[in-house]
């Protein structure tokens, strides 16, 4: 079987670049490898550095990743994950209200029901917050 | 890696972020390729067909080499309407678009308002937001591409930036998108609506 054709602006949009892509935003290098540090740290339950941070970028792929119905092999991870947005949250110099707009918009479900967790997870991520 | 050739893609984002934005984008390119266009809101400047979800349904057989868009697919096929015969009918509908020959592409806010076969059929997600990084002019568009049937961790395919400024005035960002909705209007260029009115030429007409 031959190689179906593609309609152009598809390809544009979902065909896998091998070299980095050229229209970043500023300070967005290293994407693939960060995100394979990101997801690899996340599921394969390795030790959080207490100083790690994360910025936008993994933040939307932490994200994205609990949006498309990811689970995360232990609770562990799961608080681990929490405790990261709140200070990625905090430490990126969000307010209360920019924070409680991102959480919201995420639906970010953890173990358990989202009817369950969400309202709680909410709450922690909230809790904290200085500004 | 395998590649649909009619992809169902869902542009997901929060309020304001450029779904629609890129939908309007999207169609003219689209549309540039030799494609038909249907959708569920209003085009300007575009030969397209406006549509409802339900009209769209009922004309399977005119579906042919078409790209579908349809906005805020929630109002269609909520997620809490699960086991109801429309979510199904939807479901079954945007499964079999590619024997249509037909790229359907939805937009929606929140990941779990829409039924869950839609999002477990849709290949890829384009994540848009307002691109604010140097040289950015108004319309500019970051848009992250996810392959949402790509094993875990590995979904992310690439960000690009899309210039989209000149679209703004071409579909309307206050449009109410109607649930059930059979519209299936003839397809037609719909001037943007800040075209000078025909009120002029009747003025001409009563002068000496």
């Amino acid at each position: 079987m031959g190689k179906q054709p593609i309609n152009p602006v598809t390809e544009a949009f979902i065909v896998q670049e091998v070299a980095a892509p050229k229209d970043l935003a500023p300070g967005a290098t290293e994407k693939d490898t960060l995100l394979t540090d990101v997801y690899s740290a996340v599921f394969n339950g390795d030790e959080p550095s207490t100083k790690a941070r994360i910025n936008d970028q993994q933040l939307n792929a932490y994200a994205n990743a609990l949006a498309y119905g990811q689970t995360f092999k232990n609770d562990f991870i799961s608080k681990w994950i929490e405790t990261r947005l709140r200070l990625s949250i905090s430490l990126g110099g969000k307010s209360r209200a920019e924070a409680t707009s991102i959480i919201s918009a995420l639906m970010i479900p953890f173990s358990g029901t989202v009817q369950d967790e969400k309202p709680t997870m909410k709450k922690r991520l909230l809790d904290g917050f200085t500004r | 890696m395998y590649i649909q050739q009619y992809p169902i893609i869902g542009i997901i984002g929060d309020r304001g972020t450029g779904k629609t934005l890129l939908m309007r984008y999207l169609a003219s390119a689209y549309a540039e390729t030799g494609l038909s266009i249907v959708g569920n809101f209003n085009m300007y400047d575009l030969f397209y067909r406006k549509a409802g979800m339900k009209g769209a349904m009922n004309h399977v057989d005119q579906l042919k080499d078409c790209v579908l868009f349809f906005d805020e697919i929630y109002n269609d096929a909520d997620a809490k309407d699960y086991f109801s015969k429309n979510n199904k009918a939807i479901t079954g509908f945007a499964a079999q678009t590619r024997k249509f020959h037909t790229t359907f592409i939805y937009s929606l806010q929140l990941f779990f308002t829409v039924d869950k076969r839609i999002r477990s059929f849709t290949d890829y997600f384009f994540q848009p937001e307002p691109y604010e990084g140097p040289d950015a002019k108004p319309g500019d568009l970051l848009v992250r591409v996810f392959n949402a049937k790509a094993g875990y961790g590995n979904d992310f395919v690439k960000e690009l930036v899309v210039s989209c400024g000149k679209y703004y005035p071409l579909f309307d960002t206050d449009e109410l998108i109607r649930t059930d909705d059979e519209t299936w209007e003839d397809p037609g260029l719909k001037p943007p609506p800040n075209l000078p009115k025909e009120k002029n030429r009747k003025k001409n007409k009563k002068s000496p």
